[in-house]
């Protein structure tokens, strides 16, 4: 610190390079505004108001960071490399820092606004320092005519690649991790030229080593991290995300549709999800002899629970969903509460969270009507509850004429294994009464209505409050088009899982 | 400007040298958050044996029959006699607990095994197992073709089985992936080989393998695969691929707990070929298996046993006499010795025991009988995925040119969907060396010895299990399985062993079928059993 030169400062080599070098600065300055207002944008909505925020906030920082940059005297060349380095992972990180914490942290736009404050400053302090640093090797009015133009040039640049090819080819995450080794190199290269006026420029070699190594690793594993942090799982506007022990709840909404994630799968939207609700719930309801006692399995959602509460003659439901943090967040959040109109904590609604398989196996109380709401059968855990094991464990819970239904999947997309639940449910005694109906966010949907000892009657009276189903359209809805009907498969069962693979195959078999 | 250098290099020492400290201190610590421990077995109850300082019986009771021990062939025996009126009867159990080779432990997690822990689908002429099957529902109903269905919550779920070879976990045990087609090719031959085997009949018309063998031919173009050990019996007919060598050499250490050099042909083949089971809703060649592992067929066959059943109990002396049996045992819980006088003993004891406690019979004195060494241990673990591709946890994972069998997910059975912990049962057959040098060194290692070994035999599929794991016991079985070594099959053909001594003495053991699986114990202790039974009647 002691060896701050006194003597008229030598030049620098090529002046080409130092051009570069500010312009590659303005450059990730802009980026850096440019991914932080994005990633607002993607994470809580409303573009307009988080560019003009951010942009502000970030321009008045720059601001701050030109005020403080007076009181760095001596070492400006270890300065700057070190805020360079600091820039490189303040900025290079930050799409990674703001995603990773959109779900964990209570007050995200503190965390941003700090975020891009940080950078602000910090950005807002290379030029005024770097013009210091040249200051007396070049004659001023050349020096800030050539940093300001590279400065705006860089800016162009930004904005216009920005929207055009980093965010579509390179994604948010990878263009700021891209930027950041660039902001890096700057620091490697003027490291590199004044080694012998820097102080201590070996440890600051290494800190910009560790620096460029850490975000190399971060760019390579890019996808990894986008995956964990799901940024683009979504594309609408993200109200609401949870980790519970089982899943990962997301709700989004998007011009009052509000749709819900469970583990990036989509569970419904609140715009059409009548169609499904109504569909899986009043077919069985139209077939109970008596409607007084209801089993819910799955459904957490209350989605269907409200479908039932229109029925005065219940007596109770119990639903059993494994997760806690699903039933609890549709039993307080009021948004929630509006679209299931309360029915988890009605009067008659008991709600019981356990494991399915382990309740139904443990229950020695019979039902009148089952509905089984269970997440499609994609891995084998899930795979468990649509097996003949479980069925035998159903149809022992429902009353000797009880009725019971069971969301099936696409018979569209997977066919096969649409009517694989079909067979084994039926072999376990069941009678079965496939249907399906068009649920525009999910495609053509699919649904097993089953009987225990009774014989199947069209049903006559849907109320005429229902949005969707009538007499009319639930008959349509039992015939099967030639692309969706029945074909051969065998029996599921704990040991084969063959549903698992079925719905595999049928899902690759659509994508392709 | 030197003072302020000094400085920084000393902070650079001082910060090195406390991070080498860590590093250097970490084999204590980086197991620090796993608890557990090495389980003490009955081997220092057993190991009084040798001394044989015992005092006088001080007590004296009569029994119509005694049975020493308690593990499968015991309660298999006990049932019998129970379903044939016979309940003038006592087992004699050394350990705190029943089961033998079939025990289990159990924490807030799963039940575990900690040794046997499935049963393949029997064949359908062992009529005695299936009916055992069916009183427990293990067998919900024999088809009109007289095809039994088994109880779909026992029958190991889907996926089975997994094996991690290069860098990948396959569906199946029988290495494929990056297996080249020259390699597949000598794999098939073996398979079809095997299948000439498994339908081969003896020219007395007897079955060249089943199970239990002792109903298989007699004919010498198959008994003489006992005088060829399996490993040589493979270069014989020409195998050299070494991934079917790994594979079988995983096969006899999974059964019997030996290696392909010490192995008998025969027992090698008949691993394979011994095994025709036949279900009407699953799969011949799967297994039944539960959480506890056997423990669940030791509790139903000691379902009915409970008032019969001594624990603490270490029998000493056996002695014959001509009309009945002198039994004299210690009881650890009162510190007394007391004696029986039985009409008849079955006894169930492996015959390294019995050589001890029957005295003055060379047939069991000097029988060449080895037992293999093993380590078994529980680990606890939090669900996490390493990132390596292909088939998810299954029931049985293995890992493709490891020492040990892989692990079984004990916790596999659950219905349950969601499991955020399990418990894993890792195996490792001691058999690299001969098992007395073998068992001496697994008594010797520690605890943080045998974490080390754990670790490392699943560190190439699962990298950083050990931040994963929350839990660790071990149990060392010094001598937990008869070894089919080369020629032992003679030696079962031992009078004392088939007709007993006297009468009234009768043995029943897997060891005096060579095999230690469940249905040979079972098998042996309904022989035994009967022996008693017919006995009694012609007293």
């Amino acid at each position: 610190m002691d060896n701050e030169t006194k003597t008229p400062k030598p030049p620098m080599g090529s002046p080409m390079l130092l051009l570069v070098s500010i312009f590659v600065v303005a450059t990730c300055g802009l980026i850096y505004e440019l991914v932080a207002g994005t990633a607002a944008s993607y994470l809580l909505g409303d573009s307009v108001t988080q560019f003009s925020t951010i942009i502000g906030v970030y321009l008045f920082s720059m601001g701050i960071g030109s005020y403080v940059s007076k009181f760095f005297s001596k070492n400006l060349l270890a300065w700057f490399v070190q805020i360079e380095i600091l820039v490189g992972l303040v900025g290079g990180f930050s799409s990674l820092v703001l995603f990773a914490l959109f779900a964990q942290v209570d007050y995200f736009q503190l965390v941003l606004y700090v975020l891009v404050s940080l950078t602000g400053i910090l950005v807002g302090l290379e030029i005024p320092l770097l013009m210091r640093i040249l200051e007396g090797r070049y004659e001023f009015k050349d020096l800030v005519s050539k940093v300001f133009t590279f400065d705006y040039i860089g800016a162009l640049l930004a904005s216009i690649i920005f929207p055009i090819w980093l965010v579509p080819k390179l994604g948010l995450m990878r263009t700021s991790f891209f930027f950041g080794m660039l902001n890096i190199g700057v620091a490697y290269w003027v490291c590199y030229k004044f080694k012998n006026e820097i102080a201590w420029a070996k440890s600051l070699f290494s800190l910009a080593t560790m620096s460029f190594i850490g975000l190399i690793i971060a760019f390579i594993n890019a996808n990894n991290l986008v995956n964990w942090t799901e940024s683009t799982l979504f594309q609408e506007k993200i109200i609401y995300t949870k980790s519970t022990p089982y899943q990962r709840i997301v709700l989004t909404a998007n011009n009052n549709q509000y749709k819900l994630y469970l583990n990036g799968n989509l569970q419904f939207n609140s715009a059409d999800e009548y169609r499904y609700h109504e569909a899986l719930v009043h077919p069985a309801m139209q077939q109970a002899s008596s409607k007084k006692q209801v089993l819910v399995l799955g459904g957490g959602d209350g989605l269907a629970v409200r479908e039932l509460l229109k029925y005065p003659d219940i007596d109770s439901i119990t639903l059993v969903d494994l997760d806690q943090g699903m039933t609890e967040l549709f039993s307080h959040n009021s948004m929630l509460k509006s679209l299931n109109n309360g029915s988890l904590t009605h009067p008659k609604v008991t709600v019981k969270n356990m494991d399915a398989f382990l309740w139904l196996k443990a229950n020695n109380k019979l039902y009148d009507i089952i509905i089984v709401d269970f997440p499609d059968p994609s891995n084998f855990s899930v795979g468990k509850l649509y097996s003949n094991v479980f069925y035998s464990y159903l149809i022992n819970a429902l009353q000797n004429y009880g009725v019971c239904v069971v969301q099936s999947t696409s018979p569209y997309v997977a066919r096969k294994s649409f009517w694989c639940i079909n067979h084994t449910m039926q072999s376990v005694g069941f009678k079965t009464m496939p249907y399906h109906n068009y649920v525009p966010s999910f495609g053509e949907w699919g649904y097993i209505l089953a009987l225990k000892n009774k014989t199947f009657k069209a049903p006559q009276n849907f109320d005429s409050s229902f949005k969707f189903i009538t007499k009319n359209v639930f008959e349509q809805m039992l015939v099967f088009p030639k692309d969706m009907d029945s074909v051969y498969t065998e029996v599921n069962k704990l040991n084969n899982q063959v549903l698992v693979h079925y719905f595999d195959e049928d899902w690759k078999h659509y994508q392709q | 400007m030197n003072n302020r250098r000094k400085f920084i290099k000393q902070m650079v020492l001082l910060f090195g040298a406390s991070a080498m400290g860590n590093w250097a201190c970490q084999p204590n610590n980086k197991y620090a958050h796993i608890k557990g421990k090495i389980l003490t077995g009955n081997n220092k109850r057993g190991h009084l044996l040798r001394e044989g300082k015992f005092t006088k019986p001080t007590q004296t009771n009569y029994f119509d029959v005694v049975i020493v021990g308690s593990g499968i062939a015991a309660l298999s025996a006990a049932r019998k006699l129970q379903q044939n009126n016979i309940t003038n009867f006592t087992i004699l159990e050394l350990d705190d607990t029943i089961g033998g080779n079939a025990i289990n432990g159990k924490n807030e997690v799963s039940a575990y095994p900690w040794a046997a822990h499935y049963l393949p689908i029997p064949n359908l002429d062992d009529t005695e197992l299936l009916t055992f099957l069916q009183e427990h529902q293990i067998i919900t109903k024999i088809d009109e073709k007289g095809i039994p269905h088994y109880n779909e919550e026992y029958v190991c779920a889907e996926p089975e089985e997994r094996l991690f070879i290069n860098g990948y976990w396959q569906d199946g045990l029988i290495p494929n992936i990056g297996i080249s087609s020259e390699e597949r090719k000598e794999i098939d031959a073996f398979f079809a080989l095997i299948k000439s085997y498994k339908a081969a009949i003896g020219n007395d018309g007897k079955p060249a393998f089943t199970i239990p063998n002792f109903y298989s031919t007699t004919d010498s173009n198959c008994t003489d695969l006992d005088n060829i050990s399996f490993y040589d019996f493979l270069k014989q007919k020409g195998f050299k691929t070494k991934a079917l060598f790994w594979y079988l050499n995983y096969c006899v250490s999974d059964d019997y707990g030996t290696n392909l050099k010490d192995a008998s042909a025969w027992s090698g083949i008949h691993y394979f070929a011994g095994r025709k089971g036949v279900s009407g809703n699953t799969e011949g060649d799967t297994v039944l298996t539960w959480p506890e592992g056997n423990a669940f067929l030791a509790q139903k066959l000691a379902s009915t046993l409970q008032a019969h059943i001594q624990k603490n109990k270490l029998v000493y002396e056996i002695i014959p006499n001509q009309h009945q049996v002198e039994v004299n045992y210690h009881c650890f819980e009162t510190n007394t010795t007391k004696q029986i006088i039985a009409k008849k003993v079955i006894v169930c004891a492996p015959q390294f025991v019995n050589k001890r406690i029957v005295k003055n019979y060379p047939e069991i004195e000097n029988s060449p009988f080895t037992y293999s060494p093993w380590m078994v241990a529980n680990l606890t673990v939090n669900a996490y995925t390493e990132g390596t591709e292909g088939q998810p946890m299954s029931w049985d994972n293995v890992i493709f040119g490891s020492n040990s069998l892989g692990y079984v997910n004990a916790s596999h059975q659950l219905l349950q969907t969601q499991k955020p912990q399990q418990v894993l049962t890792f195996y490792l057959p001691l058999n690299t060396k001969q098992p007395k040098e073998a068992r001496e060194e697994a008594y010797e290692k520690t605890y943080e010895q045998w974490l080390d070994i754990i670790f490392e035999e699943l560190k190439q599929a699962h990298p950083s299990l050990i931040n994963h794991v929350t839990h660790i016991d071990i149990k060392i079985w010094g001598h937990s399985m008869i070894r089919p070594t080369v020629g032992l099959r003679k030696h079962l053909k031992n009078s004392i062993f088939n007709e007993g001594i006297n009468q009234n003495i009768f043995f029943a053991h897997s060891d005096l079928s060579g095999i230690s699986i469940f249905e040979e114990a079972f098998f042996q202790g309904n022989k035994a059993a009967s022996q008693v039974i017919k006995t009694l009647a012609n007293a």
